[in-house]
């Protein structure tokens, strides 16, 4: 397959409590691998996975907005954040470890209307 | 072909409805099914949103005794109804 | 039509396993084959062979593994969640030197790359979420 399926990843968790957000990552990474058509949305607390600042090591965990910032690496640059979850944390798109695309709800509806598959967190 | 939303947590229908379309179809299992007791409505959130269907997994309704307290405007459907639901949309999105 | 699987949540601490087996009965009643099911994160207990379910609360492995047996689903549980959780085939007890061996037989170690295969492979995919 040469321009693969459409996947969008879901990622709604905040980090650090659970390795949720963790794992999903790591399938992003390897769905980068793949011919696929892989695209993020952080939305709602996910938007913590990609917040700047992060130390990981404080907790001996592995620091996930580290994690976050491989993906363009792994092909992965399709990257969209919910404008309104940005802006009820009282964040913008320069407090982030990667450029995105800011999305408002109707763009995210559409997004995910265009996909052959969402996989979450 | 219009998404199917998964609901599994009563609080998470509302991150659900900022982005369902009007087509979409929203179905609420699990603790999900909380959130269509007495809100029937809760899928037209305000005049000039798009109706959504609205349904709950009749399992979960039965075993939290919610059969009689859910709103009006859902429709319960059983495991085979969930299987039809995934059949007739793409993609299938999962709010927790 | 092929539907994959993906069970996020841990027997017990989640409905994920349950639903998403109830799910499968009911696709696979409506002539849909399941190439598929994928555990991931927490979802991967539920191929814990070292279980003892109470009587009056079922576990639904059994059930896992009769779609294993009867209808060819194959059980694939992601190695990286599965090995820091304590589900471990044969190979990766020798290879780490573990006391025991912990994956039920229906289940089989993939990697995380089966996930996408899954995606890739089938025409609907549900996410069962812990």
């Amino acid at each position: 397959m040469t321009n693969g399926k459409r996947i969008l990843f879901l990622l709604r968790q905040a980090p650090y409590a659970t390795c949720h957000a963790l794992e999903a990552l790591e399938a992003v990474l390897v769905a980068g691998v793949f011919d696929q058509q892989v695209s993020v949305l952080f939305r709602d607390a996910g938007v913590w996975q990609v917040v700047n600042g992060q130390d990981g090591s404080a907790l001996e965990a592995r620091t996930i907005g580290k994690v976050a910032q491989a993906l363009p690496q792994y092909g992965v640059t399709a990257l969209y954040v919910c404008g309104e979850s940005l802006a009820q944390r009282s964040l913008c798109p320069a407090d982030l470890v990667l450029p995105v695309t800011v999305l408002d709800d109707a763009a995210q509806a559409r997004l995910l209307a265009a996909q052959d598959a969402v996989v979450n967190d | 072909m219009p998404t199917l939303h998964l609901v599994s947590r009563a609080p998470a229908l509302a991150a659900c409805l900022e982005v369902a379309g009007a087509d979409d179809a929203i179905l609420l299992l699990e603790d999900g099914v909380y959130a269509g007791v007495a809100a029937g409505h809760a899928a037209d959130d305000g005049a000039d949103a798009p109706p959504r269907s609205l349904f709950a997994l009749e399992p979960d309704v039965r075993a939290r005794g919610l059969g009689d307290r859910l709103g009006a405007g859902i429709t319960i459907v059983s495991d085979a109804g969930f299987v039809g639901l995934v059949e007739r949309h793409q993609p299938i999105v999962t709010w927790r | 039509m092929k539907i994959g699987i993906a069970v996020h949540g841990a027997p017990y601490s989640s409905q994920a396993s349950a639903t998403a087996l109830r799910f499968a009965r009911a696709a696979l009643a409506a002539g849909h084959t399941l190439p598929r099911v994928f555990f991931y994160h927490d979802g991967v207990h539920a191929a814990s062979a070292l279980t003892v379910p109470p009587q009056d609360e079922p576990s639904p492995q059994p059930g896992w593994a009769e779609l294993a047996q009867n209808h060819g689903v194959e059980l694939a549980v992601c190695i990286a969640a599965a090995l820091k959780r304590g589900i471990v085939n044969d190979e990766e007890r020798e290879r780490y030197e573990l006391a025991a061996a912990s994956l039920h037989p229906a289940f089989t170690i993939v990697g995380l790359g089966q996930l996408v295969d899954a995606v890739c492979a089938t025409d609907r995919f549900v996410t069962f979420a812990a």
